[in-house]
């Protein structure tokens, strides 16, 4: 299976980038690809659990839909921590990792890499 | 050299990469994807023109096209939706690079 590797580095909210990030992952999932998501940076929040929008998509929920179709989505752990964002806190499915051990790894068994940022 | 993809996300107000996208896409088969404020490119025919100068072919995604209500000045471009845009990416073109 050919992989898709989105590194996005928007928060959620902040513009529509994590919201291109969704449809981009979830077309992809539905034609057969597997598709990794790396958040870095503001885009750790696409892993939080229990996001509530009342004006915008709700990226959170629509994540846990993809885990199900085979989504993997990991952000990274210095980018939560500097945030409060804790491990326990992530949406169940998703991980808290590094840029060393888990977007290298991305790289390596993707064959094509999108970055959404600005 | 390898066919590149470039994903565009601002508008060409704020937009300043089009020289760097000449410069890496010369000699190669080139395009570009226009999300969120870079649909706007296709709105503007000054603009639009001078994209169609830097890659051979310009794709308008069509939420953030028909999300802003914009006309449509450049005719060459095409409007394509999320799985036409997941084909680009990972069979047509050997690269994607964001500017």
């Amino acid at each position: 299976m050919k992989n898709m590797v989105i590194q996005v580095r928007t928060g959620t909210m902040m513009n529509m980038d994590t919201n291109v990030t969704v449809k981009l992952a979830q077309a992809a999932l539905d034609k057969g690809y597997g598709v990794r998501i790396f958040g870095y940076g503001e885009a750790v929040t696409l892993i939080k659990n229990g996001q509530d929008p009342k004006r915008f998509p709700n990226v959170g929920k629509e994540t846990k839909e993809m885990l199900a179709k085979g989504l993997e989505i990991v952000v990274c752990e210095t980018c939560c921590k500097a945030r409060g964002i804790h491990r326990g806190e992530e949406i169940e499915g998703t991980k808290i990792g590094s840029l060393t051990n888990d977007l290298s790894r991305f790289v390596a068994e993707g064959e094509r890499m999108v970055t959404i940022a600005r | 050299m390898k066919s590149k993809l470039f994903i565009m996300l601002k508008s060409p107000h704020e937009f300043t990469g089009m020289d760097l996208m000449k410069s890496i896409g010369d000699g190669s088969n080139t395009a570009a994807i226009l999300f969120e404020d870079a649909v706007i490119f296709a709105a503007n025919a000054k603009k639009g023109k001078e994209l169609q100068s830097a890659v051979k072919e310009v794709y308008v995604m069509k939420d953030d096209w028909e999300a802003r209500g914009l006309p449509l000045a450049m005719p060459g471009f095409k409007i394509i939706d999320y799985p036409e845009a997941v084909d680009l990416i990972m069979e047509r073109y050997e690269q994607t690079i964001t500017v």
